[in-house]
């Protein structure tokens, strides 16, 4: 069944056809929350959320992309879950080692097809990465993300956000900008290629 | 060295690395980039923070954000018909309530109203009494004498019923005198009826003597053939007739009871199913 079809049922109240299209998209959802968030806790609970409230409002939806109409719906969950969570901060069941350092990379996560060195230095630059993303502006990050991660065009980005596209435009260029300098400061981190990229152009 | 260009070409450059750009604008910006190396290096640093940006590996869900039932609160889906028994029911039901008010409680109240329009008619308006006995009067003279055989037998016991008129009409304490007035005129005055029972007035034109006492002393009334004619007013208060129906009570009983019964059935097999998946 193709997704227009599934849609028109999820429409009708079929659940199955409905969580047919979580299964498609949660990945997508999530890894798009966690960049907005930064934390995987929040990043499940939005996810979640996301996908009731596009249950609860699937009769809304009138067409076009139905990839953006959910990365819209997981993106205001995730304003929802930050706001929430600056009023009332929760401690995070995260699994501890023993030295009650907090295991970055829970097995459900772990890619078993790089070495332990490799995907060590992967988690390394995506922490950096990470970390420029939660430092940029809510606005700039949100826009980053769908453009940069996600890679959608502008016009998608613009129907998700809900601003004009010259604003899409413009938050990525500084969005990008600011990341560029912070960036800059986990620099060894860099896939080797960037690296000696940069290093020609400094010399 | 960081170049610093303006904010709008910083924006010009970072549309122009995603394509974003109309035709024209893109051909400026390529002969600027050829004239100004700062701009360059701009969009190569550009360029290379969206390759690390994408360069960031998409996490996989840590477990299935599925929805079940119980999470998104639906109703158990209840079969098509269910709704049907419900409705038939609950209006079998107001048909059944409606219906035994009709025949109990109409009736009773059409009753209580009886004895008023008695005491009206009798003591208020005596002299509508007496118009109209003068008026039966007027009537039985112009009347043939159908049977005056009948007549002369039946003026015994006229005589004992009068007596019998008069004493209940003296229990009553009321309306004596119209009886006295009634009686020298050759008439008398029944207990008022109802409105409706308009049999206990002989109103047909009937002999004198006929239309004065034409009850017996169970009630009845003798016609010209001297047949009993049984009076309306006892048998109504005894057996009153009902307006419905008890088939029809009956059978919407039946329809109110069953259908309810199917829909309850209905609605816990559905329940039941559907707390086995929300399980």
């Amino acid at each position: 069944m193709d997704e227009s079809a599934l849609i028109q049922e999820a429409q009708r109240g079929n659940l199955d056809s409905f969580n047919t299209l979580v299964l498609t998209y949660q990945d997508r959802l999530f890894s798009t929350a966690l960049r907005i968030t930064g934390d995987e806790n929040q990043a499940a609970d939005a996810t979640q959320e996301a996908f009731l409230s596009a249950f609860r409002a699937i009769k809304s939806f009138r067409g076009g992309s139905f990839k953006a109409w959910l990365l819209r719906t997981v993106t205001n969950a995730c304003y929802d879950e930050m706001r929430r969570q600056k009023r009332r901060p929760t401690v995070p069941l995260e699994p501890e080692t023993e030295g009650a350092e907090e295991m970055r990379s829970p097995r459900w996560i772990s890619d078993t097809s790089l070495k332990p060195e490799e995907e060590a230095e992967r988690n390394d630059l995506e922490d950096a990465i990470q970390g420029c993303l939660d430092a940029l502006p809510i606005e700039f990050r949100t826009v980053v993300v769908l453009a940069d991660v996600q890679s959608m065009d502008y016009k998608e980005v613009a129907a998700v956000v809900r601003v004009p596209l010259g604003t899409i435009k413009s938050r990525l260029a500084r969005g990008r900008l600011r990341l560029r300098k912070c960036l800059q400061g986990f620099w060894e981190l860099l896939p080797d290629a960037y690296r000696l990229e940069e290093e020609s152009l400094s010399t | 060295m960081n170049p610093s260009p303006s904010t709008r070409d910083l924006e010009q450059l970072s549309a122009y690395l995603d394509g974003q750009l109309k035709p024209s604008e893109s051909a400026r910006i390529e002969s600027r980039l050829q004239m100004e190396p700062e701009l360059a290096t701009v969009l190569k640093e550009l360029r290379q923070t969206r390759a690390i940006l994408r360069q960031i590996p998409q996490r996989r869900a840590p477990r299935n954000f599925t929805l079940t039932p119980k999470m998104v609160g639906s109703k158990p889906p209840m079969p098509r018909t269910y709704p049907i028994f419900r409705f038939a029911s609950a209006l079998a039901t107001v048909l059944l309530f409606v219906t035994i008010a009709t025949n109990f409680i109409v009736p009773r109240f059409s009753g209580k109203a009886e004895p008023f329009l008695f005491t009206r008619n009798d003591v208020e308006a005596p002299a509508e009494a007496m118009a109209e006995a003068e008026s039966m009067e007027a009537a039985a003279t112009e009347a043939p004498m159908a049977a005056p055989e009948a007549m002369a037998t039946e003026v015994m016991a006229e005589e004992a019923m009068a007596t019998e008129a008069m004493a209940l009409a003296g229990a009553q304490g009321q309306a004596s005198d119209d009886f006295q007035s009634a009686q020298e005129s050759g008439t008398t005055i029944l207990p008022a009826p109802a409105v409706e029972d308009s049999t206990r007035i002989v109103s047909t034109p009937q002999p004198v003597e006929k239309s004065l006492f034409d009850e017996d002393a169970t009630g009845q009334t003798l016609t010209e053939e001297g047949v009993p004619e049984i009076v309306s007013e006892d048998k109504q208060e005894t057996q009153p007739q009902p307006k419905i129906r008890a088939i029809w009570q009956v059978t919407l009983a039946g329809i109110a009871f069953f259908s309810g019964l199917i829909a309850l059935i209905l609605r816990s097999t559905a329940i039941r199913k559907w707390r086995k998946i929300v399980k």
